[in-house]
């Protein structure tokens, strides 16, 4: 197991956002989190990644307890993340901003320009490396989120709604993109509300609603769960598909 | 009725919308849909007084708008519901929605509007007192629907209303959508969920780079070729 979650609790004054959640993902797999607004993906995502103290239980990364590590310290072991909304430095290039992130791994200016030009090439963002972010589009923003992530060079990807507001043509695009980062190195957990994304992708499925998982499965039986439709899918959800 | 003649839109050099022409017929429903960075936010807020359009019209009801600074339009009753919720995170629901009655003059109509609102979003009812800022994402799209609501509009703008909503959230936002509307609402619909947005609209339009590609009735575009291809992904 790369990572594993064990009775993780996270409240904030009185609500709780993650309720004794315990999971695990096998390395090299796509694992997938969905669940209502407001059901505490994000908020795993930050536990895992030390932005948030955790209220109480432990995460463990390759069998190390990362619980109580700075983010960057999470970083460094090889665990990147996405945010749902992009913040890069728009008044530099979009090189630059991925350079942000490879200077992580790199020990010079030039080895991290070097890292950086292979992320992007690797994403098919090469093309506008040398254009400021503030003008490019939303489409090029998510691309670039990606590739900041990456930049860090992860061992454990996480992806929070990264397709949200692409239209149908480039969501298909950017699950190509994605399913072409799975090289068995790559482990990663997708956070995401479209469901063509979530189920051509993910190996597993785990559905959280109100901090607690209310299931987990394999997408087939994930998106037939009755639990699962009345929380997060609707009837007519099922009906349609 | 909302008719938009020919308006050009440029964000300093760089032009935004190229000659586009689009006719809201009151009571109906009106989708735009096209790619990312076609045009389609700026087009709702050029019509709000956002953004002003270098050449031609915008006129509501006969009366020209486009000049005009956007409250002044709002008060007219264009209102607008941006993308991404824009709600006050610091102020109560309640607080929100008063927020969006300003242009409402008479105390009667807005008590009249808020019951309306809460019959269709009884969530924000229960609500009420909490801080916008701790909605879930789902009800934070209803807040900012309501609050468009408040202002007794002659014709709602809805930007991406469906994005980033669980499934069942999404089915819920339609849902008011298509009540807005039998309620006599004239709704200007913008979306990336493309299919969803064909299936509710009356008319539709398709914007590609700044222009205007393609129009027609909605039940037609959804069979479109091009459309198919190009924006519903099939």
């Amino acid at each position: 197991m790369i990572l594993q979650s064990h009775d993780l609790v996270k409240s904030f004054g009185g609500v709780t956002a993650i309720n004794h959640l315990s999971l695990e993902v096998e390395k090299g797999t796509v694992f997938g989190i969905i669940g209502p607004n407001g059901s505490g993906k994000t908020t795993f995502f930050n536990l895992v990644t030390g932005m948030f103290p955790v209220t109480s239980g432990k995460v463990t990364f390759n069998g190390r307890n990362i619980t109580g590590l700075r983010p960057h310290q999470i970083a460094e072991l090889g665990i990147g993340r996405t945010f749902q909304i992009p913040a890069p430095f728009t008044k530099m290039t979009v090189l630059e901003n991925v350079m942000v992130s490879t200077f992580i791994r790199a020990s010079s200016l030039r080895e991290s320009r070097k890292m950086a030009w292979e992320i992007l090439e690797r994403i098919r963002l090469d093309e506008k490396g040398n254009t400021l972010v503030a003008n490019v589009t939303l489409e090029d923003r998510k691309r670039l989120e990606l590739a900041r992530a990456l930049g860090t060079k992860p061992s454990l990807l996480l992806l929070d709604e990264v397709m949200a507001g692409l239209t149908p043509s480039e969501v298909k695009g950017a699950i190509e993109l994605i399913r072409s980062l799975r090289t068995g190195e790559l482990t990663i957990i997708v956070v995401e509300h479209i469901m063509d994304v979530i189920l051509s992708l993910c190996d597993r499925i785990a559905v959280l609603d109100y901090g607690e998982k209310i299931a987990e499965d394999v997408p087939d039986q994930v998106v037939n769960n009755p639990d699962v439709i009345k929380a997060y899918l609707g009837d007519r959800y099922s009906a349609r598909n | 009725m909302l008719e938009i003649k020919n308006i050009t839109v440029s964000y300093g050099i760089a032009t935004a919308l190229w000659d586009v022409s689009i006719s809201v017929q009151n009571g109906k429903i009106v989708s735009i849909i096209g790619s990312n960075g076609a045009g389609k936010s700026t087009t709702l807020k050029t019509i709000s007084g956002v953004v002003h359009p270098k050449s031609g019209t915008i006129s509501l009801n006969g009366d020209r708008i486009d000049q005009l600074p956007p409250h002044q339009i709002a008060r007219l009753g264009v209102s607008h519901v941006p993308e991404g919720r824009k709600i006050f995170p610091f102020l109560s629901v309640i607080e929100n929605l008063k927020m969006g009655a300003l242009p409402v003059k008479d105390s009667k109509r807005s008590d009249e509007l808020l019951k309306n609102v809460y019959e269709l979003f009884p969530i924000l009812q229960q609500r009420r007192n909490q801080v916008g800022g701790t909605l879930s994402g789902g009800q934070q799209q209803m807040l900012a629907i309501g609050r468009g609501l408040m202002s007794d509009p002659k014709v709602l703008l809805l930007d991406e209303p469906s994005l980033g909503l669980a499934p069942i959230i999404v089915d819920t936002v339609f849902d008011v959508i298509i009540q807005l509307n039998r309620q006599g609402h004239t709704l200007l619909l913008v979306e990336q969920n493309a299919y969803r947005s064909l299936e509710v609209a009356h008319y539709a339009y398709v914007l590609e780079t700044g222009k205007m590609t393609l129009e027609g009735e909605a039940s037609t575009l959804i069979d479109n070729p091009h459309v198919k291809k190009a924006y519903l992904g099939r």
